[in-house]
């Protein structure tokens, strides 16, 4: 039987931002007032050096959650024990809330593609990630989040919508989702995708934690930079999740052109504001 | 590639990411007819996106594990060649910062085929330098040595003890001055033009409180220092140094200067 982690949503219904190496001495310094921060596990699964000793000071500190790329969880490749043994000893090492990957593939034969690569939304597809996420949950001891990706291909021979895929990899792997809402959105205008359709099918009982990011328009196609704030679409697609279900820990991802902490505390506060004002209209309705 | 697999009419998972992975990897066309489009986002457009983003997350990796080349060609040469190595060389680890090992191997090949280059011979070296420089900083944190056990270990079997490096060091040597090179870019008074100098310089990168360091180096420390890193006992060290190096004087500056991790005493196989 697999031990579990307590969930994210066991400790925290708040808002986190991802800790991002340029921020970490003053978030150390300053303590700001966030319920948790969400690590980029690659970056800091090394033997050793300030990138690993600052994630066991913030973990000293704050609830975190490691957020992995690497897993390669739709590869039909053979897993990397390796590559999770790392994930593991991180794990042991700083009792994260919760793990995460990409419902994605990463690596063909030995070679790295470093980059969220699209799958088809097969019943083959299905049946590999979810025997796969089975074998890493029982490796890694404990449930993991699958993340909705973004992306700029889907395949023509895909016969399973993609929110009926996520759902039912969670469900049949036994695993949580972590709902990334600008990649939803993303998605909506590089795939056509309709937002209020997924938002409205996704199976919210696995809904774990939130993402929010900004993204890059170029033009033809929105790029999901994480170089931004967050769009008001996708604010807007936030709070009418919030509306489904409230009780879900948001995090507010910034990647590229990283800006003062400041801004990034900013977002989530927006995030905090709007979490509270749909829990305000929530309790006026009941009463 | 010559065509997908089909698994009751529908295209296989295997051969499908063979497809998209030579579409982003090798430009090949082939997955093409298989990726949804719309009018303003067609599928080779679409295709480059993930190939644009690829390229980059690997040039930049090679920019920031190697600033001091890339600020010596100049970023915009050295990301032409960086684009070339990404073309030849995929990255095989998961962990990207892992990407690069290959480089000053890579240089050294353009500095012949490249006239342009042909005053920069030194940055082979220099290459090696910033890639160790990389490998200490993400190495596990020192240990402390254990002198009592290691006083313990020469008393009963002096010959056979074997003396284990921290894991952060690393050495090298070079007949170009590189690391007043590397030293200069760190003071920011960037020269661009060295001549190979008539002493080989040796040189020990480690780390030291999660600072990376890098020491130039006496001679007889560097060939002692290499005897340990490559498990040598100490009496094949002495034997080897007989005569040429004051041998404990020696070992007294690798044990102040906190490089060694622990000792043992070798296990001797049995014969037949």
């Amino acid at each position: 039987m697999r031990g579990f982690y307590h969930s994210l949503t066991q400790v925290t219904l708040g808002v986190g931002v991802g800790l991002r190496a340029p921020h970490v001495t003053q978030i150390l310094q300053q303590q700001p007032r966030l319920d948790w921060f969400e690590l980029l596990a690659d970056n800091h699964m090394v033997e050793g050096g300030w990138a690993r000793r600052q994630v066991i000071e913030i973990a000293n500190l704050y609830p975190v959650t490691m957020h992995c790329v690497g897993m390669s969880i739709g590869s039909v490749e053979p897993i990397n024990f390796d590559y999770l043994k790392k994930v593991k000893s991180l794990a042991d090492e700083i009792k994260p809330k919760l793990i995460s990957d990409h419902l994605c593939w990463t690596h063909w034969r030995q070679h790295q593609s470093h980059d969220l690569l699209p799958l088809p939304y097969t019943e083959e597809a299905l049946l590999h990630v979810v025997d796969r996420i089975e074998k890493i949950q029982d490796y890694l001891g404990t449930r993991i989040a699958i993340e909705n990706v973004s992306s700029y291909a889907t395949y023509r021979h895909s016969n399973i919508e993609e929110v009926e895929f996520v759902n039912a990899v969670a469900q049949q792997a036994d695993s949580y989702i972590l709902f990334d809402i600008n990649n939803l959105y993303v998605n909506h205008i590089n795939n056509d995708l309709n937002p209020i359709e997924y938002l409205n099918a996704i199976d919210i009982d696995r809904v774990v934690e939130l993402h929010l990011a900004g993204f890059e328009d170029k033009q033809t196609y929105l790029l999901d930079a994480h170089n931004n704030r967050v769009d008001q679409n996708v604010w807007a697609l936030y709070e009418k999740f919030l509306q489904r279900k409230i009780e879900v820990p948001t995090l507010i991802e910034w990647d590229h052109a990283i800006p003062a902490f400041d801004i990034l505390y900013a977002e989530a506060m927006q995030a905090a504001g709007i979490k509270s004002r749909v829990l305000s209209n929530h309790a006026h309705a009941v009463a | 590639m010559q065509s997908l697999n089909y698994i009751e009419g529908v295209p296989s998972l295997a051969s499908v990411q063979e497809g998209f992975w030579r579409g982003v990897r090798d430009q090949s066309e082939y997955i093409y007819p298989f990726i949804s489009q719309s009018a303003k986002f067609l599928p080779h457009q679409r295709l480059e996106v993930y190939r644009t983003t690829a390229r980059s997350a690997h040039i930049s990796t090679l920019v920031d594990v190697f600033p001091v080349c890339s600020a010596i060609l100049g970023e915009r040469y050295f990301k032409q060649l960086a684009k070339q190595y990404f073309k030849q060389t995929p990255s095989l680890d998961p962990d990207l910062n892992q990407y690069g090992e290959s480089f000053p191997g890579f240089l050294a090949k353009q500095i012949i085929v490249r006239a342009e280059l042909n005053e920069f011979s030194y940055l082979v070296d220099l290459a090696r330098l910033e890639w160790e420089w990389q490998g200490a900083y993400y190495s596990a944190d020192e240990v402390l040595f254990d002198m009592q056990a290691f006083q313990s270990n020469c008393a009963a079997q002096g010959a056979d003890v074997v003396l284990k490096l921290q894991a952060s060091i690393r050495l090298l040597s070079s007949c170009y001055p590189v690391y007043q090179i590397w030293q200069s870019h760190r003071e920011d008074k960037l020269r661009k033009k060295f001549d190979p100098i008539f002493k080989r310089q040796y040189l020990c990168v480690y780390k030291h409180q999660l600072q990376v360091h890098v020491k130039l180096i006496d001679p007889k420390l560097y060939f002692l220092l290499l005897s340990i890193k490559r498990g040598l006992t100490l009496g094949e060290i002495t034997e080897l140094f007989a005569g040429q190096v004051d041998f404990n004087s020696t070992l007294a500056t690798v044990v102040k200067q906190q490089w060694l991790e622990r000792s043992y005493i070798k296990q001797q196989s049995c014969g037949s």
